[in-house]
């Protein structure tokens, strides 16, 4: 599915100014860095409640495709910024991790 | 020979991944294979990370040879490892809870880098931390 379908059709918040008009193939779930660093899948989008900058360190080194901040969490001003700085998609819903894998899951994905 | 020095500050958790970052940058400028760079990435950012939470802070050595190996000296000024086995079983970790809270602290830090790097050298004391990884670059 497109990243920007979770924008127009489900109503999740963009939060950077990266563009979302690419192809999610796969994703990943996880709230550790280690084992995203060690098991994440180079373009995977990122389900996490982590809003701290460290994620975007995380997604560029592992070459994720966008991180999705489930539940709503918080996400910290310098993590935005740093994210518009590399031009890195982040995207912000309310719903659980497990509810965004199901709509990826029915989307395709 | 490429020879670079980054230096590492204690808890300097907003810069966390910086190095790695500029390493990884640095080696895919000179061509290293995107598979490659993935297993210097996730070592890389892992001994840098245990420096920053775990250490008093020290420095990181790259060193790039004309033959294709990069190796990476990651060494710290203390307080060391108390126990290097239990420090390399998956999910043993002494994190602190700041740390924790950032999602660091999951205890595969050492275990990922071993399973990524070509070449492991872990030495320790009260005095400090030295860790050598080693990669096939060319
Ligand atoms: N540079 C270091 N200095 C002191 N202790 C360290 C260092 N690196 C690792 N350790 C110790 O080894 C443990 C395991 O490290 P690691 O596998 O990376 O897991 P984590 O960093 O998630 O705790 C750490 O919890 C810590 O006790
Ligand atoms: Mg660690």
């Amino acid at each position: 599915m497109k990243a920007s379908l979770l924008i127009e059709k489900y109503g999740f918040e963009k939060l950077t100014e990266a563009s979302a008009d690419f192809e999610i193939k796969h994703a990943f779930m996880g709230d550790l860095l280690s084992w995203v660093m060690g098991h994440a899948k180079s373009e995977d989008a990122w389900i996490t409640i982590l809003g701290h900058p460290n994620i975007i360190a995380v997604a560029l080194l592992r070459e994720l495709s966008c991180v999705v901040i489930a539940h709503g969490a918080q996400i910290q001003p310098e993590t935005i910024e740093k994210a518009n700085e590399e031009d890195f998609l982040i995207l912000k819903s309310p719903l659980s991790a497990f509810e965004i894998a199901k709509i990826l899951i029915s989307e395709g994905v | 020979m490429i020879h670079q020095h980054f230096n590492v500050e204690k808890e300097d958790y907003a810069n966390a991944g910086r190095i790695s970052s500029q390493i990884k940058q640095m080696l895919k400028q000179l061509g290293v294979s995107s598979e490659v760079l993935r297993r210097i990435a996730i070592s890389c950012y892992e001994a840098e990370i245990n420096m920053i939470i775990h250490s008093y802070g020290g420095e990181v050595v790259l060193t790039l040879s004309a033959e294709g190996k990069c190796e990476l000296r990651f060494s710290d000024m203390g307080p060391g490892i108390d126990d290097i086995e239990k420090a390399m079983t998956p999910g043993w970790s002494t994190a602190k809870a700041s740390a924790r809270e950032f999602g660091f602290g999951a205890g595969m830090g050492l275990p990922n880098i071993k399973r990524n790097c070509d070449e492991f050298d872990l030495v320790t004391s009260p005095a400090g931390t030295t860790l050598v990884i080693g990669f096939k670059v060319l």
